[in-house]
């Protein structure tokens, strides 16, 4: 069966043995998500597979294969769709500076970004 | 005197920006075009970093720097020019320049996002151009004014579909489906988003959020059944309107078709037709004139194929360009 053009973010579609999906969006919130586990014969053609670990044998073109751990503090409106919730100084800061008034220091700034794998 | 170059990532020879020796990278006419000229763009790119248009811009006297994809003829805008972001570049453009034109180019297979702004910019247009399959948002236009989008296509971006939008931005005819996140996504404190003809559909999150002062006339604004999790619109700032827009499919629980911000006022809805919303108006919005929006059924010619037509003998409230 032919999958194309279809919305299947943060979910795992559910697809039979030889089935191609096509300009869909597979993208999966955690790095290393299975999708479509136990499947054989699969190809997935330009889709997003961004935090996707598709079944070994699939054929894969041109796809967008990013792993990327995503931090909660850019993307708050993802912790009520399973995203862990980050610690302030998480692995995704990448910069921090300290504000001052009269060389006290009186609060943080923390640039963030998402970590590619 | 307006020059004109050519960019041809599979020529192989000298390289120099003529017809007969393209440059092989975009790069090399981003650093050189200057205001007034025109590249022409054929086939693919494959990129191991963004290309920066940080050089040069265009300017008010002698024009916009012309960017626009063609086919192996160079017949102009007869086929996409396509950056391949290939999984490893962060963004297939990074823009830090003002009066710069694309048209029919896609961006896709970033790392982040596909069309990005690395730093002050404004007066940018795009025109056919498509950021799809990247790994966060597909247009990430923060604090760029004076954008317009004329029939653009962001979709199955791993973000939004057009994200950080800033203020005076008008979309005429554009496409926003399938992204993780939201469709088009303003937020509070901007303003003057103009859509205009949009399709906005099957994003996970909220279709549309907009700012201050904005306007949605005549879109299309479609949830997904399983997976979208937001409002329709959501009027984030105060003196919006939204009229004349299709209004379906977002049933996401304690969602709406259109849905106030508590900071929100004086917004207005009129001429819109809703069906299957959790609910169609949120309270707080004034609804003018037109009291029968319901719908008795969606109305889409084949809307399992993102076809927004309006199929024969139904509502035909509120059309929206269609966009292919």
């Amino acid at each position: 069966m032919l999958y194309r053009l279809k919305q299947y973010s943060f979910t795992d579609p559910d697809c039979s043995d030889g089935d191609t999906f096509e300009q869909c969006n597979l993208s999966q919130l955690v790095p290393g998500t299975e999708i479509c586990e136990g499947k054989i014969g699969l190809t997935f053609r330009q889709c997003n597979l961004v935090n996707c670990l598709v079944p070994v044998g699939s054929i894969i073109e041109r796809c967008n294969t990013t792993q990327v751990s995503r931090c909660s503090h850019l993307h708050p409106e993802w912790v009520e769709r399973g995203l862990a919730e980050c610690a302030v100084d998480c692995s995704h800061v990448i910069e921090v500076e300290t504000v001052e008034v009269a060389g006290v220091p009186i609060d943080m700034i923390y640039t963030r970004e998402d970590e590619v794998l | 005197m307006a020059t004109t170059y050519y960019v041809d990532p599979a020529h192989g020879g000298t390289d120099s920006g003529t017809l007969t020796n393209p440059w092989t990278s975009l790069q090399s006419a981003a650093d050189t075009a200057v205001a007034g000229d025109t590249v022409y763009c054929t086939g693919t790119q494959t990129l191991a970093a963004a290309i920066d248009f940080d050089t040069n811009s265009g300017d008010t006297t002698a024009g916009f720097i012309k960017f626009i994809g063609c086919d192996a003829s160079w017949t102009p805008k007869a086929a996409q020019f396509t950056l391949d972001g290939n999984s490893a570049a962060t963004s297939c453009i990074a823009l830090t320049c003002n009066y710069v034109w694309f048209e029919s180019f896609t961006a896709t297979g970033a790392t982040s996002n596909g069309i990005y702004r690395a730093d002050a910019s404004s007066c940018l247009v795009f025109v056919d151009c498509i950021s799809e399959s990247n790994g966060a948002g597909g247009f990430s236009l923060y604090a760029i004014q004076q954008l317009l989008l004329i029939r653009c296509i962001a979709r199955n971006n791993g973000g939004h579909g057009f994200a950080d939008v800033y203020s005076n931005v008008t979309c005429f005819g554009c496409y926003f489906y399938n992204n993780t996140g939201m469709g088009v996504q303003q937020g509070p404190g901007r303003y003057s988003l103009c859509l205009l003809g949009c399709v906005v559909a099957c994003n996970g999150s909220t279709q549309v959020d907009i700012g201050l002062t904005g306007i949605l006339l005549n879109c299309v604004i479609d949830g997904e059944d399983d997976t979208t999790s937001g409002s329709g619109v959501l009027l984030s700032g105060s003196l919006t309107a939204v009229l004349g827009c299709r209004i379906t499919h977002n049933d996401a629980a304690g969602k709406y078709g259109i849905e106030s911000a508590a900071a929100a006022s004086c917004c207005v809805e009129n001429w819109n037709a809703f069906y299957d919303n959790t609910t169609n108006i949120d309270t707080g919005i004034e609804s003018l004139g037109d009291s029968d929006t319901s719908m008795a059924d969606d109305g889409y010619a084949a809307r399992a194929t993102q076809d927004y037509n309006v199929a024969t003998g139904k509502d035909l409230r509120s059309v929206a360009v269609e966009v292919t």
